[in-house]
């Protein structure tokens, strides 16, 4: 029986060893966000590190405005991202801890020559998954990290942090993580996008003008490589098609005169390929719910749905255009076509050429259904 | 004290088997049948299955051909020690390769992910207590241990399964034949090798105290095949044919991506648990079963100590060797897994051939003593 308890306490002291490299959370300085620029002349990275503030993030009692605590902001230099971080841990105390690091920041520079070097090491650090939030931005990344969120709640409540919106978001953009980057880029078809964040300084005023974040379009990879940035307006109308979960508020004109103003609800999207094509060719159909916002003058719905329709297909094969100009399959039209024949594109992948043009969108069908008018009858009587 | 032996109903053995090649199936198959096949390895798990069921009627009659002392009693009886000997080497070296390669596994998935600033020598050495102690308590004790652990094994796969369902795209697992036809055969391969590890029913059958039913076999295989397909499409599915090959352990990088509404995420701590209970009812299986060849009594099926711990010391050695990691997974992919398929291929071929024999000889035999 003695051997016995010797046995089981000598096992707990080889056991327990595992709280000997216990941390408390006071002595970590938790890093949420990284942000990546890159230098072209000296070829290498600057990280930019956003440092979480406890105080700040902690809800207080009576909800009263906390008085401002600046962000932090650690930043180096060096010829990797592994190493230009390395840079930082002598010089932080508490020391920096990656374990809940929540969003990478890229600059416009990154995306433009070295987006595929960046992305496989970021995908390859253990300390960093594959939830964690991508956007690109052309402005300073350090401004971006200095930036609060509105009554000067902490950087952590700012779009950059942000979670996807329950339910239908209305005309904005949604973030987009790692791992639904990574799973699109990849792909041989379709394209694969971030979204881009900008600074906003004319919102928004208190005493001064007040600046916020926001996203204002999307980074766009097709076949591996950055093709280029679209607009926001691009990027909310393909959203609105392709993504679902995204209301649109519209006008509605006749000519140059507006006429009224709809939200459409995310629409089905179907297309359908013609057969025996070595390359996709397909027409588009559409059909969206769409609720009266407002009226400013007096036409009979029939018009109105038709004055809709029309506008919303000349945006549709608009954009889709401005896509095969730049050779973007912003549709992804190719992915399901893809799917469906795989002989087919194998030929297409040995001819190594972009298997869209302007004319494979033979048709775009919209139809909308105007379903309320908000509290109002439609017409008058 | 009562007896221990034939205590076990197959049940109880085959919650250890689950456990033991499950995480076979689960953790070191993946990687490599997504390098293999890629987008078309699910579709070759699908096509091993039926294959594998052939097979499973061949274990399934060896076992039912069996006396009660097992089948490589039965062979020493029949044929000699020499045969006896050439059928069971190999299976030893099966068993002590697999167990080292598991070890390794475990051990580099450890100290990369959880204990990265531990020391490897003290992972190992707690490791290697911990099979030695389950080898030692023999295989009654692992077999009830499995009845705890496998539960909860499977409620948390069950929980990773369902929780990460919302970022799941199933389109990703087409086109089939993406590739063509030769990463699917690779891929046949490659599952094979997980799914004929029922033939270490043959050695867990003299401790069974029933006979095992054709139907139990058929749920322990298509239990095997469903811990291979599951995380395997869910990888797939999650991170892209190309993102899940990228990954060395793709099934631990779902825990990863793991999140609940806005606070509960880094739930991968139970990945360990799982992992953990699975490794070392392995290992201890592994090394319980082959240490079983070299232990004349067999009357207690415990083992003895000093063999146990003779063997343990050895694999402690063992780990001192340095195997360059990148070279370890280079042979477990080119020449380990392929390995093991054919071996398993061969063994149970050969175990039936035998066991005609033998009612064939049992048959003559029969007609010659008959008076008349």
């Amino acid at each position: 029986m003695k051997c016995k308890g010797a046995i089981s306490i000598l096992l707990c002291i080889i056991l327990l060893t595992g709280c000997g490299g216990i941390k408390n959370i006071q002595d970590l300085t938790y890093i949420v966000a990284i942000g990546m620029d890159y230098d072209e002349a000296e070829e290498e990275y600057i990280v930019y590190l956003q440092g979480l503030n406890f105080a700040n993030v902690a809800k207080q009692e009576g909800g009263k405005p906390v008085e401002k605590i600046p962000s932090f902001v650690g930043s180096a230099r060096g010829k990797t991202l592994n190493l230009a971080v390395s840079e930082l841990y002598g010089k932080s105390d508490p020391p920096i801890y990656f374990g809940h690091v929540k969003t990478l920041i890229l600059s416009q520079r990154v995306i433009n020559s070295k987006s595929k070097e960046v992305l496989e090491e970021i995908a390859r650090n253990k300390s960093l998954r594959h939830r964690l939030r991508i956007v690109t931005t052309e402005e300073s990344i350090e401004e971006i990290f200095n930036i609060k969120a509105l009554f000067n709640y902490p950087a952590v409540y700012t779009v950059l942090f942000k979670d996807k919106a329950n339910g239908l978001a209305q005309d904005e953009l949604q973030p987009t993580s790692l791992l639904l980057f990574l799973r699109s880029y990849y792909e041989p078809m379709g394209v694969a996008k971030i979204p881009t964040v900008t600074i906003d300084t004319s919102s928004w005023v208190s005493e001064k003008e007040f600046p916020v974040l926001f996203y204002d379009g999307y980074s766009v990879f097709q076949q591996q490589s950055f093709v280029k940035n679209i607009t926001l307006e691009d990027a909310v109308l393909l959203d609105w098609m392709v993504e679902k979960n995204i209301a649109l508020n519209r006008p509605v004109k006749d000519k140059e005169e507006l006429i009224a103003a709809v939200k459409l609800s995310s629409p089905k999207m179907k297309i359908t390929y013609e057969k025996d094509k070595s390359e996709p060719v397909f027409s588009l159909e559409i059909s969206a719910r769409a609720d009266l916002l407002e009226k400013l003058r007096d036409i009979s719905a029939d018009e109105l749905k038709t004055l809709l329709e029309e506008e919303l297909k000349m945006q549709i094969i608009h954009l889709y255009e401005k896509g095969v100009d730049s050779k973007l399959d912003l549709l992804n039209a190719g992915e399901k076509w893809y799917r469906k024949d795989r002989e087919a594109f194998k030929e297409l992948e040995d001819s190594k050429h972009f298997y869209l043009k302007k004319d494979s969108l033979k048709k775009v069908k919209v139809d909308i259904q105007i379903f309320h008018f908000n509290s109002y009858e439609y017409e008058k009587n | 004290m009562q007896n221990v032996t034939k205590i076990l109903i197959p049940r109880q053995l085959f919650m250890m088997l689950i456990l033991s090649t499950g995480l076979l199936n689960h953790v070191i198959l993946i990687p490599n049948l997504l390098n293999a096949a890629g987008r078309d390895s699910w579709l070759g798990v699908l096509i091993a299955y039926p294959i594998g069921l052939v097979f499973l009627w061949l274990v399934y009659f060896i076992t039912k051909n069996c006396s009660d002392k097992g089948f490589f009693a039965m062979v020493e009886k029949r044929f000699g020690k020499f045969v006896s000997a050439l059928i069971s080497m190999p299976v030893v070296v099966y068993l002590f390769l697999s167990a080292y390669v598991t070890f390794r596994d475990l051990m580099i998935w450890l100290n990369a992910y959880f204990l990265a600033d531990a020391s490897v020598t003290m992972i190992n050495l707690i490791m290697i207590l911990v099979c030695c102690v389950v080898t030692l308590g023999g295989i009654k004790y692992m077999a009830i241990s499995s009845g705890f652990l496998l539960p909860l094994v499977m409620i948390l796969g069950i929980f990773i399964a369902i929780t990460n369902t919302s970022i799941k795209d199933p389109s990703l697992l087409f086109p089939l034949f993406s590739e063509g036809y030769t990463p699917v055969i690779e891929a046949i391969i490659y599952s094979l090798s997980g799914l004929l590890e029922i033939y270490l029913i043959v050695l867990l059958q003299p401790y069974s105290q029933s006979p095992i039913k054709f139907r139990h076999l058929f749920i322990l295989i298509t239990l095997l095949m469903g811990l291979i397909l599951g995380p395997l499409t869910a990888a797939i599915m999650e991170f892209g044919p190309v993102e899940s090959a990228n990954f060395r352990y793709p099934a631990y990088e779902q825990w990863r991506v793991l999140n609940i509404g806005d606070y509960i995420s880094h739930m991968d701590f139970f990945a360990l648990y799982q992992w953990l209970s699975g490794a070392i009812i392995r290992i201890g299986l592994f090394i319980y079963l082959a240490a079983a060849f070299f232990t004349k009594k067999k009357k207690q099926y415990k083992l003895n100590p000093i063999l146990v711990v003779g063997i343990y010391l050895i694999f402690f050695g063992v780990t001192w060797i340095e195997v360059e990691t990148f070279y370890f997974y280079e042979f477990i992919y080119r020449y380990f897994l392929p390995a093991c398929m054919a071996f398993f291929l061969f063994q149970i071929l050969i175990s039936a051939l035998l066991i005609i024999v033998m009612r064939k000889r049992e048959d003559s035999n029969g007609k010659h003593n008959q008076p008349g």
